[in-house]
């Protein structure tokens, strides 16, 4: 699409904003896998959409303000980045979007106190889980308090499991083929730190040691996605200084925490530390991925719940690209591994969207523990912690007892023959 | 203020719409697919169900509000473009399949709903809907009817015309009205024909029914690799040539599959050609067909050939092709695609054309076209950026139009006019085309509310030709003058006059008294015809057994089959009529033949409509309209028609069902089935007849195929001369008995059993004809007419007389409501012709 966008006064990030407008046809193909347009039908809440206003915006043409209500909808899932024929980077795109756009726009003040609990609890495991404790014991207080508040609250399961940190050195079993350090993420360590188990206990049976920087917190994606840009690069320098270098990979196993760390080279864009920052970005891998790349060590039993329906994880699967590696492993596993209906629509989790927009994030929710449902599972599987506690709050609305677990934790249950 | 005023009333008579109106909201809508051009409505309303529409549209009309109608925004043309001062309709979200029934192959849908929803619907039952343009995943029904949408498998399949069978339309004033009979026969000029491709200028469609075609069982695809654009475009024509008829036809050229590996990577051979051939159907035809086409296709040339029936593969082949258009944004930051289309014999001379003018604009041209029926997709590459790149480019555009049309073809095959093309219709359509346009649209929306300014309205025109070629033959030899001047005289006298060809359908064309008889049989001989091309444009008044002797020493047929050519009956009456003979079950009836018309309308002009390709967008489809008008709203003068290959030769099989229940029930398995069929008919005892046409060899086998599935073991075979003769006795109507009044009823298959317990006491002779969407009635002398009119009506059919004493020829349900009223009002202003009372 044409454009006039003043590129030199937009700062570093200001090319890859133009470049991605500039790639946009407006042919429409990414608005049936847009999960907002597909609920609420506006063209201002379609990819093809959002990405006229932003153009509008950089022109000078309409004010932050004035597109902030479509941008602020987006999910950020990039399913219109698998769909786009044109090679349009949405996700390039909104990310420096919303960086740009945060200082410049303003918000409500209920809005404001929000994301600022957000920002100030979630990335510090220690005060997330005492304002969570908090949350869980008021709960039926929630029912009085504003919206918002309300929205938290609902995120939260129904028990908050014990902190159970992970240690700094974990060592291969048997013959060591590799040497990686693992994020343990920041929301994730409090809501579910089996993750982070499972995880370890699979890379050692795998013959991979595992460091886990202990002083490390969180990777600052939700501060970037956010459009928070203080925060984002601290967070994001802190955890390029916290991993050591002598690893053959950084895992996540978290997806948005994986795609976040990929985003660092745009983030710090222009900035003395870019080129550290894209060597840390190369160097980060998706737990499914390295196990694919490696080779998986298979169980010796075979699972008793065979049939598993896996969950696309908007930020693995658009994102990263990344959709037959969890697939493959858990096949290799004894698995049977089958997709639900519509697997690139998003569950409505997206990082923190889901206490910011909890009606649409509600409506997509329900729809994906339905379709998840439908495909007849044993057991629910899914490589991201945010989707795993979505799709939970939404099979237990829903009256099921369907389990929904990390892909590492069903690969680790298949090793200890509890699957 | 009249959008305020109008947003007010919404709110208050249809509370809780969702309506757009600030600034950011809007700002999205102001370009669809084309966005070279940008308009900014006043508001957007997104309807929640019809009633939202007819309100909506009703009050813009009240207070003079113009409106666009919009689907999903997708056009190519610049067809959902805002209006300045009016405002948008949005239908995206009435994006509901209501109701499918698979016996009756039909899908009833919103007009929001996506494409390629309607064939995910209708899987689970073994039926697909067949017009796939590539924007399928997001473009809308309506929008596609909108345009008369094509798509790559519209070669075989046809059109959405072709598979719109019955639409809830809401005019510009509030009114609404049922076109079509919901089925795939017709009586009286077909107004829905009309209605599609009318590029929303005639109002909004707000319910849908659409034909679902039965899942081939066999889908073949090759991919061929060759040196040159020339190379590939001969092997289509010796594909063609070879008798085969593939369902698709693809060609790619260098630039075009480089931006397609480079969006979507389907893994295309580097090459300066690729040719997709995609084969669908019976699977011993397939097999055979596809074994053909790949010792064609290698000693053409091709460099690399790969073949497939995995769906994945297929999948992916496709991808890339459809993704071929926005996938040029890899290439260059801008572009323009076109959409011309000329005869296919011509693509190769249209290719290197457009070769030479690029080369001369300094700008590349990427190729993506459809080289089965010679639609072209030039894709215009440029850099915005660069001073006088647009200029040049819209340069490029235009002259590639001209040559379009200077080879006969269009300025369209399938995205429309819209704004784009403006200026370009005039290059196709002489003044007087045009007025007969402006006339229909002007009498339809008279207020010119609906999508303002597309299409007809010339916009920035460059400077016309001095002479337009084929002009010079416009006029044609005397009898043509002489017409036209009968017409004139009787419009002066204030009287009346009806066409008449060979009188073979006396209660269509008999004048009643006080309206002047015009004989048309002057008009007699083939204007065109290139049996490579496929098509061919024949003066009204040449019989129909002239035609098809002509046609079949080179071994090619009317799809059609149109009757009583024995008799003496003329095309031109026979389109007039919109008779169609059994042979119109497998590729369709005169309205899917017809491609192009010159008629004299109401004022004596001398106009045209269509055009001698069989894929246009072009102006509206009058073509389609005059199909069963019976010289009531235009005489026509020439048809340009589809032709297609005659079989190597024909198979039967005749069997007796038990009763017209289980005739029926064949009948509806076989239209579910994956076989190719020529030809069905029943009759009220039971007796099945099924034509199948094809390599000799293969037809035994295929036919005990069907009879093993239909339950017909005990079937009489039938092959050779006794073949022939039956199917002649069975168009010709040789055992309706001699002295009864002849009608021609159509009907919707699952109204058959009533409508012929109806008829069974009254001593009516009938025959079930067209898989069960036509009857053919003789009416008992000595009955009442009126009896047979209400049996008709009753199960909400309708009919034409075709012999006996009628005071109006057309009876049963009505057709076309105060839409059918308007229309010939534009083209007869002043009632010259015989109305059509009765029939809409």
């Amino acid at each position: 699409m044409q454009h006039e966008i003043p590129v030199d006064r937009l700062g570093p990030r200001g090319e890859a904003m133009a470049n991605a407008i500039s790639a946009c046809v407006h042919c429409g193909f990414c608005l049936p896998t847009c999960p907002t347009y597909v609920v609420m039908g506006e063209e201002e809440n379609s990819p093809r959409g959002r990405i006229f206003l932003m153009k509008e915006v950089l022109e000078g043409r309409l004010s932050p303000d004035d597109a902030a209500g479509a941008i602020d909808n987006c999910l950020a899932c990039q399913a219109c980045v698998s769909a786009c024929p044109s090679g349009v980077e949405y996700g390039d795109l909104i990310t420096a979007y919303r960086l740009h756009a945060e200082p410049r726009r303003s918000r409500p003040p209920g809005e404001r106190a929000q994301r600022a609990t957000v920002a100030a609890t979630l990335p510090k495991p220690k005060r997330f889980r005492a304002a969570a404790r908090v949350g869980m014991a008021t709960r039926a207080l929630a029912r009085l308090a504003p919206r918002r508040m309300r929205a938290m609250v609902d995120q939260l399961p129904r028990s908050l499991p014990k902190a159970r940190p992970l240690p700094e050195f974990t060592p291969a079993e048997g013959e060591r083929r590799a040497r990686v350090a693992l994020l343990q993420g920041c929301v994730q360590r409090v809501l579910d730190p089996e993750i982070g188990w499972a995880t370890l206990r699979v890379l050692a049976r795998n013959g991979v040691e595992v460091v886990v920087p202990q002083q490390h917190e969180c990777c600052g994606a939700l501060a970037i996605h956010a459009g928070r840009e203080g925060q984002a690069k601290r967070l994001a320098r802190a955890t390029i200084e916290a991993f050591p270098d002598d690893v053959d990979a950084v895992i996540a196993n978290a997806a948005g925490c994986g795609s976040g760390m990929t985003e660092y080279p745009l983030l710090l864009a222009g900035e003395s530390d870019e080129e550290a920052a894209r060597a840390f970005a190369a160097r980060v891998r998706d737990i499914s991925t390295f196990l694919d790349e490696l080779g998986l060590v298979e169980p010796r039993s075979e699972p008793r719940r065979r049939r598993v329906v896996y969950h696309d994880a908007c930020h693995l699967a658009h994102a990263q690209g990344v959709r037959e590696a969890p697939r493959r492993l858990l096949r290799a596993a004894g698995f049977e591994v089958v997709t639900p209906a519509n697997p690139e629509i998003c569950c409505g989790s997206a990082g923190t969207y889901n206490v910011e927009r909890p009606e649409i994030a509600g409506e997509l929710g329900r729809r994906k523990a339905t379709s998840l449902l439908a495909a007849e599972p044993d057991v629910i599987a899914a490589g991201n912690i945010g989707c795993l506690n979505q799709i939970r709050t939404h099979l237990d609305e829903l009256g099921s007892r369907t389990e929904a677990l990390h892909t590492v934790e069903l690969l680790d249950r298949a090793y200890s023959g509890e699957a | 203020m009249a959008v305020a005023e109008l947003l007010a009333e919404i709110d208050r008579r249809r509370p809780g719409a969702q309506v757009l109106t600030e600034p950011a909201q809007l700002a999205p809508y102001e370009s669809d697919a084309l966005t070279a051009f940008r308009a900014r409505p006043e508001a957007v309303v997104l309807a929640r169900d019809r009633d939202d529409v007819i309100e909506l549209v009703r009050l813009c009309h009240a207070l003079d509000v113009p409106f666009v109608a919009r689907g999903s925004g997708t056009s190519l043309s610049g067809g959902s473009l805002p209006i300045d001062g009016g405002i948008v309709i949005a239908l995206n979200q009435l994006n509901r399949v209501l109701r499918i029934d698979p016996d009756e192959r039909i899908a009833v849908v919103q007009p929001g709903t996506i494409n390629a929803h309607v064939s995910a619907a209708a899987a689970e039952h073994g039926l697909f809907y067949a017009p796939d343009p590539s924007s399928q995943q997001i473009c809308t029904i309506g929008g596609n009817i909108a345009f008369n949408s094509g798509g790559a498998h519209c070669l075989k399949h046809g059109m959405t015309s072709n598979h719109v069978l019955g639409a809830e339309v809401v005019l510009t004033d509030g009114t609404v009205v049922r076109l079509g009979s919901g089925g795939l026969e017709n009586t009286g000029p077909d107004w829905l024909g009309l209605f599609v491709g009318s590029e929303g200028l005639f109002g909004i469609a707000t319910e849908v029914t659409l034909r679902l075609m039965p899942m081939p069982e066999s889908i073949s695809t090759l991919l061929a690799a060759f040196p040159s654009l020339e190379a590939a475009g001969d092997a289509v024509a010796a594909i063609l040539s070879a008798g085969i008829l593939p369902v698709a036809i693809e060609i790619m050229d260098a630039l075009a599959i480089q931006a397609a590996e480079s969006a979507v990577h389907p893994g295309y051979p580097q090459a300066d050609a690729l040719l997709i051939v995609e084969l669908d159907g019976e699977r011993d035809v397939v097999a055979a067909d596809f074994e053909r086409t790949q010792r064609v296709i290698r000693e053409a040339g091709a460099t690399e050939i790969r073949a497939t029936e995995d769906p994945d593969e297929r999948a992916t082949i496709w991808k890339g092709r459809k993704s071929a258009f926005s996938a040029v944004g890899w290439l260059s930051p801008d572009y323009l695609v076109q959409d011309g289309c000329v005869p296919r014999t011509r693509l190769g001379e249209a290719l290197a054309a457009i070769e030479r003018m690029s080369a001369e604009a300094g700008l590349r041209v990427a190729n993506v076209f459809h080289a089965g029926d010679g639609n072209l997709h030039p894709l215009i590459l440029y850099d915005g950026r660069e001073p006088g790149a647009v200029e040049r480019a819209e340069e490029l555009a235009g002259r590639i139009l001209e040559l379009c049309v200077s080879l006969g073809g269009s300025i369209t095959g399938e995205h429309g006019v819209g704004m784009e093309k403006r200026a370009y219709l005039a290059r196709m359509f002489s003044e007087a085309d045009l007025r007969v346009m402006r006339r229909l649209r002007d009498s339809i929306d008279p207020k010119n509310l609906a999508n303002r300014g597309k299409m007809l309205d010339p916009g920035a025109a460059p400077e016309a030709p001095a002479e337009r070629p084929g002009s010079a033959a416009a006029q044609g030899p005397p009898g043509i003058a002489e017409l036209a001047e009968a017409i004139r005289a009787a419009r002066a006298d204030g009287e009346r006059v009806l066409p008449r060809g060979a009188g073979t359908k006396p209660a269509l064309s008999s004048a009643p008294d006080g309206v002047r008889p015009l004989d048309v049989g002057e008009l007699r001989g083939i204007v065109h015809y290139d049996p490579e091309e496929l098509t061919l444009t024949v003066r009204a008044g040449t019989p129909i057994a002239e035609l098809e002797a002509e046609l079949a020493q080179h071994g090619q047929r009317l799809p059609c089959d149109p009757p009583f050519g024995p008799r003496g009956a003329t095309i031109g009456g026979a389109v007039a009529s919109g008779l169609s003979g059994p042979g119109r079950y497998r590729f369709g009836g005169a309205r899917d033949c017809v491609i192009g018309v010159r008629f004299l309308d109401g004022t004596g002009e001398l106009a045209a409509a269509g055009g001698r390709v069989v894929k246009n967008a072009a102006g509206f489809d009058l073509p389609k309209l005059f199909v069963g008008s019976a010289g009531r709203l235009g005489v026509l003068v020439d048809v340009s028609l589809k032709v297609l290959p005659a079989p190597q030769e024909y198979a039967t099989l005749r069997a007796h069902a038990g009763g017209l229940a289980e005739a029926l029930a064949a009948v509806r398995a076989l239209g579910r089935s994956p076989f190719d069929v020529e030809a069905v008919e029943v009759d009220p005892a039971g007796a099945v007849w099924v034509r199948i046409g094809g390599f000799a060899d293969r037809l035994d086998a295929r036919l005990d195929r069907i009879a093993a599935q239909l339950g017909l073991a005990d079937a009489e075979r039938l092959r050779g001369d006794e073949e022939s003769a039956a199917w002649a006795a069975l168009r010709e109507l040789e055992d309706a008995p001699a002295g009864a009044a002849l009608a021609k009823v159509a009907v919707v298959p699952a109204d058959v059993p009533q409508l012929d317990a109806a008829l069974e006491d009254t001593g009516a002779w009938r025959r079930y004809g067209g898989g069960a969407h036509m009857a053919w009635v003789a009416w008992p002398a000595d009955r009442p007419a009126g009896e047979l009119e209400a049996a008709v009506g009753a199960v909400g059919a309708s009919g034409a007389w075709l012999s006996g004493e009628h005071g109006s020829p057309f009876f049963g349900a009505p057709r076309g409501g105060e839409f059918a009223r308007r229309a010939a009002r534009g083209l007869d202003p002043d009632g010259v012709f015989v109305g059509i009372a009765g029939s809409g």
